[in-house]
């Protein structure tokens, strides 16, 4: 309830007055089918002048005479039942008044109609210009926050969710929920409005009617849970019968390799009849539930004709009461079982709205402080003071007590088995995260006093598997810095040894890049982020295991372009290959998230137990190809070497 | 198949139906039924007001009262009937269709998965099937349900006042107008709205998938204005769309009210004239409002029955592949493989004139060890695929034991060929469901030595249900070491004669890669196998060594063979992967 104060106030306040011209029109077109039903009760009765045969004239034959009859001015019948009501004597009407009154209900009725008409119209246009804008802004309020989280956010919410969240849970609230909201209050206005007319025209029968009413909403409720269950578990199993089939045609092989077709079939099939079952008693259920209903409403408008009928016999009521009261009847009903929903699309509201400030509310940890620094120049010296890291306030450390200083210009090598810290050490430099405890020293200031906008620029990762975003190379390649010149972009696609291959395309540097890269090469990807990295000038670089993907040739050709673009930047380099460790200035070994070691490989491999493992383990691999490599070198040399005195002899 | 039309695309599908004829015309008859019982109600009506009200016939009131209980009873009954009836047809064609699409399916060649992909598969089966099933339960029933209302509401008029009547077909056409006017604007601006719906959902996407990239170039701001863009522009098109509506429903609006108008009116200047009685105006009034709703659902039916007829073809997309890999007629069970496997000349393509193989020769005998080295792409894969008869050959024959392939039967070749594929594919399940896939009778005792063997049994002990731990979404999540050993194991299991192993590519840890090797050491030993290898280092052991390129065997032979050539393939392949460790060796050496 909370929430839905907050959510009036935030989106709902701001269109008050819409809203409130909204919930007048509701009110007022609720009250057109009973309008309604009053002309035709006019009509009947002071119009037709419709009486009801009285016993005295119960001879069929008579009522016919009786109806030619009143053509001419004196109508015999008119002083027998004229005591229609209370007193209110009805005069019988000529022929020409009766026209004329039928002219002026002809006009009554066209006014009312067409006013109602043009009323729907601004209403269906109101209530969609109403939601849609309260959506919108909802869905700008979910994306500036979700820009502005951080990583922890994306690490616990997969995309997919956050994705339904701005788009389809959002556009629930504007489809579905204000219109329920709104036709709440139509329905709301439209009962109260009823109930008061037909105790109006006449209380004993609306004390009948009222009789009916419970009678609907029970047979409602006890049908709405079960159809609930049935609805659900069919959901469930269809949801169930969809991630099977996904599964298995995507392990499509797995399933061919070992011959289980057979198996596979008759499992789905076992799902598919549950499925059949719930299907059959879903609609089964859910026409029960509306027969019933048409049961009961049916048998309580036949009940209310025959007592009716009964009273306009008796003289209590006249025709056109009846017509009335049955017509106002008729509109009591759908509003009820409306109203019987309502409950369940106020909670469906309810948890629509809790999800969306549940983002909102999220706390925005990482921030740009009131008197944060701007950095021009970074000289790109980078320390790391007692820094300790864990994702959650109750989770493992994942970094602790780190402690190290890099010189500006140098490159630093990372390196530790899987899940030693090493993405986290720079994910933290970039500040995509916080440190627990500790500092980190960008030059001479704190980053964490330093302008987010104005740290991230002075840094480029380049990503284990590339991102890429759909536009042409160029825009990928003008990423982090717009405002790029086409020169610049040139120069970067340059570096990154990209330019020749750009060249070939034959759209150049304005050819697409399709979703997720998918028409470039691992190779070609990878020296695309170089390129997006290299064109903002970074004064650090961040290369996260960018070559392990790649196979022998291609890394060794990148090698050459990466040992080009590192040239006079601080460099972090997070690899698991000791050979690539070993280019860098300094070492720092990580192991389950502590500093196992920090210095040259020579100094490592002595003191350092955990960097001594990794290197023996590489290198046995190695000198094993190696051995092999050589030998097979010796054979060659040997098989030269006899060929040579082949030669030797024969020229002899 | 592009010139068939839609009469037998149907037909192709009608044998789905025919089991349920006789129910399917109850279902018809019910609903005839029904429908015209529905039309009772006001004549009750009119009888009252008119004939005992009026006329003062009041003996007939009892009767009345009984008629009006019984009909919503009977019909209510009905109601149930047809409702019952009809989700037996539907779910039944429903199922039906999708068991056999899928039972289809299985048996399809792996061509087949690549073309179609499992998002299309997946929508194929769930979607299309319902919305085929759909054109005969839901769809035919409403136009029989209309077609009903229309000429028994149209009788019934006609009955009543037939001046009245036609006045009510001449004011029909303003309907048409009103639809046909609004029609084009509003499909425009909802596809409109539907178009720019999606731009935003794929640009959110985007951003989300890569919010580390986003975050590092602090482009927050940026994103944020481009998704607000996209997003105002749906608003636009959300309001056009709703405007466009508001009119279209005005315009009916005001057309109804000007026929209620004009019938109620002209019904009451009849009633004065005593050319008829108010009870008759007010059953008139109710069949008018029944008349029209049927004509514009008619109008409708174009346009299902077009959207029927996608989901027709796409599901005959599925049963149309023809099955190109079956066993023949004549197919023998292939005696278990001792391992002598020859390709000979063996030719294939994907694709019409982009050969992936191009003569093939190669002979195994039984227990050797065949490596496979090539860059991405030179067919190492797909000659494998071949041996497991994903795939038939283009040219040429292979030959297992002097079997041709296409000679036996499928199950018992695939059967025994293990295969453990570069991401190996797990299902949702326990570890042991999981392991037991190829062989769902292996003991307790046999189960512990596979997974020992393939290195994972420690592993699967320090999980927290041992074997029986769920893998997959709601499971432990299993990193790709893990996996492909989960997936040695589970090849083992079956002791296959014949073992394929593709390496995974992905970095591993050193430390998992020493697992894998020990495993693969193991498993391969006294098999036949091939070995799809990315680090030399793995495959200097090999019987074989064949070095393709370009769909070419460029080289064969052993290592130390392979090394000798001058300017050979592998050695230029070797020595890019070893230079890293030969100048650290020779310093070793020289050390």
């Amino acid at each position: 309830m909370e929430n839905l104060k907050r959510f009036t106030i935030l989106y709902i306040k701001p269109y008050w007055g819409r809203m409130l011209m909204v919930i007048m029109m509701a009110t007022i077109t609720s009250s057109y089918t009973f309008l309604l039903g009053f002309i035709s009760k006019i009509t009947v009765d002071e119009v037709l002048q419709l009486k009801p045969a009285g016993e005295v004239v119960s001879e069929a034959h008579m009522q016919s005479l009786i109806q030619e009859e009143r053509r001419p001015k004196r109508d015999p019948q008119a002083t027998i039942p004229g005591l229609g009501k209370e007193g209110g004597i009805m005069l019988p009407k000529t022929r020409t008044e009766k026209l004329e009154w039928l002219g002026w209900i002809f006009i009554l009725y066209l006014v009312v109609r067409s006013f109602f008409a043009t009323l729907n119209w601004f209403y269906t246009y109101s209530i969609a210009y109403v939601g849609q804008r309260i959506v919108f802004r909802i869905r700008l309020a979910l994306h500036e926050k979700v820009q502005q989280l951080q990583m922890t956010f994306f690490d616990r919410q997969q995309t997919g969710r956050i994705m339904a969240r701005i788009v389809d849970d959002v556009g629930l609230l504007q489809s579905e929920i204000t219109t329920t909201f709104i036709e709440t209050l139509r329905h709301v206005a439209r009962i109260l409005m009823g109930t008061a007319i037909l105790f109006t025209i006449d209380v004993e029968l609306a004390l009948m009617a009222f009789v009916a009413l419970p009678a609907y909403v029970v047979t409602y409720k006890v049908f709405q849970r079960p159809i609930a269950n049935v609805f659900m578990r069919f959901r469930e199993d269809y949801a169930e019968v969809s991630a099977l089939l996904e599964e298995r045609s995507k392990g499509i092989r797995l399933i061919l390799s070992y011959a289980r077709e057979r198996r596979e079939f008759r499992d789905f099939f076992k799902r598919l009849i549950g499925l059949y079952r719930l299907g059959v008693k879903q609609s089964v259920l859910s026409s029960g539930l509306g027969s019933v209903c048409s049961v009961v409403g049916g048998v309580a408008m036949g009940l209310i004709f025959y007592f009716g009928a009964l009273q306009v016999r008796g003289g209590m009521m006249t025709v056109g009461e009846l017509v009335y009261f049955s017509m106002s009847m008729g509109n009591l009903f759908s509003p009820l079982v409306a109203l019987a929903n309502v409950n369940a699309t106020l909670q469906q509201m309810l948890v629509v709205i809790s999800r969306v400030f549940e983002v909102l509310d999220e706390e925005v940890i990482i921030r740009d402080r009131e008197d944060a620094q701007t950095l021009d120049k970074v000289r790109g010296r980078v320390a790391f003071r007692n820094v300790s890291f864990r994702y959650t306030e109750t989770g493992d450390y994942v970094l602790r007590d780190l402690k190290f200083v890099v010189r500006p210009g140098t490159t630093v090598a990372v390196v530790g088995p899987s899940g030693s810290g090493k993405s986290t050490l720079v994910s933290l430099l970039m500040r995509l995260y916080e440190p627990t405890e500790g500092k980190i020293i960008l030059d001479d200031y704190d980053i964490q006093d330093v302008k987010i906008s104005s740290l991230r620029q002075h840094l480029s990762m380049v990503p284990q598997e590339p991102v890429l975003f759909s536009g042409t190379i160029a825009d990928n390649i003008l990423y982090g810095q717009a405002g790029t010149s086409p020169e610049q972009v040139m120069a970067a696609a340059k570096a990154a040894e990209l330019h020749d291959f750009i060249m070939t395309l034959p759209e150049k540097y304005e050819a697409p890049v399709e979703e997720r890269g998918t028409n470039l090469s691992g190779g070609q990807k990878q020296r695309l982020a170089f390129a997006m990295a290299v064109v903002t000038d970074p004064s650090i670089l961040i290369l996260d295991d960018t070559t392990s993907a790649l196979d022998a040739k291609t890394e060794a050709k990148i090698q050459e372009t990466l040992d080009h673009l590192m040239e006079g930047r601080t460099t972090f380099v997070i690899t698991h290959r000791i050979s690539t460790a070993m280019r860098a200035d300094r070492i720092l070994v990580l192991d389950n998230g502590r500093m196992a070691g920090w210095g040259f490989h020579d100094d490592l491999l002595e003191e350092c137990e955990v960097y001594r493992l990794l290197y023996e383990q590489q290198q046995k691999q190695k000198e094993d190809a190696a051995d092999e490599f050589i030998e097979g070198i010796m054979t060659a040399v040997e098989e030269v070497e006899k060929g040579k005195k082949e030669l030797q002899s024969r020229s002899r | 198949m592009a010139d068939e039309s839609n009469t037998d695309k149907l037909r192709k599908l009608a044998h789905f139906v025919t089991p349920f004829k006789s129910r399917l015309i109850l279902l018809f008859c019910l609903t005839a039924t029904m429908t015209a019982l529905s039309m009772l109600p006001p004549l009750v009506m009119k009888f009252i007001i008119d004939d005992v009200i009026t006329m003062g016939n009041w003996h007939l009131l009892e009767v009345l009262l009984f008629i009006s209980i019984c009909l919503p009873i009977t019909s209510a009954a009905m109601r149930v009937w047809v409702s019952f009836t009809n989700a037996y047809v539907g779910w039944g064609i429903t199922t039906s269709m999708r068991r056999f699409t899928y039972e289809y399916m299985l048996k399809l060649p792996m061509r087949f998965y690549d073309e179609m992909g499992t998002g299309k598969i997946m929508s194929r089966i769930m979607s299309d099937i319902a919305s085929v099933r759909s054109m005969v339960t839901s769809r035919m029933l409403g136009i029989l349900v209309d077609f009903v209302s229309f000429w028994v509401a149209l009788a019934l008029c006609m009955g009543l006042n037939w001046k009245m009547g036609c006045l009510l077909l001449l004011l029909m056409p303003l309907y048409f107008f009103n639809y046909y006017g609004w029609r084009t604007p509003m499909r425009e601006s909802y596809s409109l709205w539907r178009r720019k719906m999606d731009q935003v959902s794929v640009g959110l996407q985007e951003r989300l998938a890569g919010v580390q990239l986003v975050k590092s170039y602090g482009r927050e701001r940026r994103e944020h204005r481009a998704f607000a863009e996209d997003t105002h522009q749906s608003l636009d098109a959300a309001m056009q769309t709703a405007t466009n509506r508001a009119g279209y429903m005005a315009g009916s609006w005001g057309v109804s009210g000007l026929r209620n108008t004009v019938i109620f009116c002209l019904g009451c200047y009849y009633v004065i004239e005593g050319e008829m009685t108010y009870g008759a105006v007010m059953a008139f009034f109710s069949y008018s409002s029944r008349m029209f709703q049927p004509i514009l659902n008619l109008t409708q039916i174009a346009m299902h029955l077009q959207s029927v007829m996608v989901s027709v073809d796409r599901v005959l997309e599925i049963l149309d592949f023809p099955i190109e890999i079956a066993d023949k007629e004549d197919a023998v069970a292939l005696p278990p493989i001792k391992g002598h496997i020859k390709f000979e000349d063996v030719h294939f393509e994907y694709k019409e004139d982009e050969p992936v193989l191009k003569g093939i020769n190669l002979e195994v005998q039984p227990g050797q060890m065949v490596a496979l080295v090539g860059h991405t792409g030179c067919g190492k894969t797909t000659l494998t695929s071949l041996l497991m008869r994903f795939y038939d050959v283009k040219e040429g024959r292979i030959t297992i034991d002097g079997h041709d392939l296409r000679d036996v039967k499928l199950r018992t070749l695939r059967t025994q060929i293990g295969q453990v594929l570069q991401d190996s594919v797990m299902f949702d399940g326990t570890i042991r469901e999981n392991l037991l896939y190829g062989r769902a009778d292996a003991t307790e005792a046999e189960l512990i030595e596979a997974a020992r063997i393939a290195e994972i049994h420690e592993f699967i002990m320090r999980t927290s249900e041992g074997y029986d731990s769920m893998l997959g979404k709601d499971g432990i999540k299993l990193s790709v070491g893990e996996k492909q050993r989960l997936a040695i194991a589970r090849a083992v299991l079956t002791n296959p004669a014949v073992l394929i192993l593709d390496e995974a590519t992905s970095s591993l840890d050193s430390l998992s890669e020493a697992l894998i090797q020990k495993a693969m050491t193991r498993v391969l030993k006294g098999r036949t196998s091939f070995a799809i290898a990315h680090r030399l280092s793995t495959i200097v052991n090999a019987d074989i060594i064949v070095v393709m390129d370009h769909g070419e065997i460029v080289e064969q032979g052993t290592h130390s063979e392979l090394l000798q050539i001058p300017e050979g393939r592998y050695r230029q392949l070797y020595e890019q992967q070893a230079a890293g460790s030969i100048e650290e060796a020779v310093e070793a050496m020289a050390s």
